[in-house]
């Protein structure tokens, strides 16, 4: 007799659970990253239907337009480049709190910069781009003894 | 991965520190830096930023997910060049409001885009050298 066939759930969990062994799935907060992303997209989105147009004219224009580029295209190269890059280099990423600070700082600078747009408040503004800028050097200080470093020193 | 995608990502990541550093001022004094600054900022940002990101990482996984080797690894050591020469004088001539920089920037980073899109179309068809 012909050994039973598995049905689809049993093989989308055993794919599921080979992807993991082979550390292809997301760490936490890799995930997180990509969720904000889409979170992000939605908003800066809105911009359609509140104003016509992805970019509008008005002083909200500089708001829309990086809930698009900082909340979304940025979060997703968070997301994806540190998912990847480790495993393209073979090299570590740095991890336990730098990706939650880095976090922290993006979303603290993206609603920041967007408030502060939307009220009118230039000191808010300034501190949101701060802190997105503080971000983006975290990112960069984890990802670059990925790219350079030996496994030795990128821990 | 190949040292020239990973100069791609690193000089990525100099371009979005150096183009938030400049909104920064801006934002902070905006007769710091003279000339087209968010202009410059959004090129920065979007050409530099992201583009040269897409470029380390897509040379590197598009031809493994294609199936078949790089249809140039010259071509793409040109399309680092040209990239890297183009968007500074771009950036250039937006501060010292210099057009035909803008025009000779605006070229060579157009030579680099082509060069990558002709690279990646012949690399994922499996076309051979
Ligand atoms: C540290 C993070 C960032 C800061 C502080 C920042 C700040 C700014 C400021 C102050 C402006 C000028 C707004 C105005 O007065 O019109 C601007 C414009 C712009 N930014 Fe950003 N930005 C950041 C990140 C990004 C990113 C990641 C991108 C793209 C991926 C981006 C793309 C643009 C574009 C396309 C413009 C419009 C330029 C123009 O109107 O010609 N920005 N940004």
């Amino acid at each position: 007799m012909a050994a039973p066939q598995p049905t689809a759930a049993e093989e989308r969990l055993g794919a599921e659970a080979a992807m993991a062994r082979m550390g292809m799935t997301f760490s936490r907060d890799n995930r997180w990253f990509i969720v904000a992303a889409q979170v992000y997209l939605m908003l800066a989105g809105l911009g359609l239907p509140i104003n016509g147009s992805l970019l509008s004219d008005s002083a909200s224009r500089p708001a829309f337009l990086h809930l698009f580029t900082l909340g979304f295209l940025l979060m997703m190269i968070y997301g994806l480049g540190g998912h990847m890059l480790p495993r393209f280099t073979g090299n570590p990423i740095r991890e336990g709190a730098w990706p939650w600070l880095q976090m922290g700082l993006v979303h603290a600078g993206a609603a920041s910069f967007v408030a502060g747009y939307f009220a009118g408040w230039h000191g808010l503004t300034v501190m949101g781009a701060i802190l997105a800028w503080l971000s983006l050097a975290t990112f960069a200080a984890r990802v670059w003894p990925v790219l350079w470093g030996t496994p030795a020193d990128a821990g | 991965m190949h040292k020239r995608n990973r100069l791609f990502v690193s000089i990525a990541l100099v371009y979005g520190l150096l183009g938030g550093l400049i909104a920064i001022s801006r934002l902070i004094d905006p007769g710091l830096i003279p000339g087209n600054v968010p202009r410059a900022h959004g090129h920065i940002m979007l050409l530099g930023f992201i583009l040269m990101m897409v470029y380390g990482i897509a040379l590197h996984v598009l031809p493994r997910f294609g199936g078949f080797p790089l249809y140039s690894e010259r071509m793409a050591d040109w399309q680092l060049y040209l990239a890297n020469a183009g968007l500074p004088v771009m950036v250039a001539g937006w501060l010292a409001w210099r057009d035909p920089l803008v025009i000779v920037g605006g070229v060579l980073s157009y030579g680099a885009i082509v060069l990558f899109g002709l690279n990646m179309i012949l690399t994922v068809v499996g076309r051979k050298k």
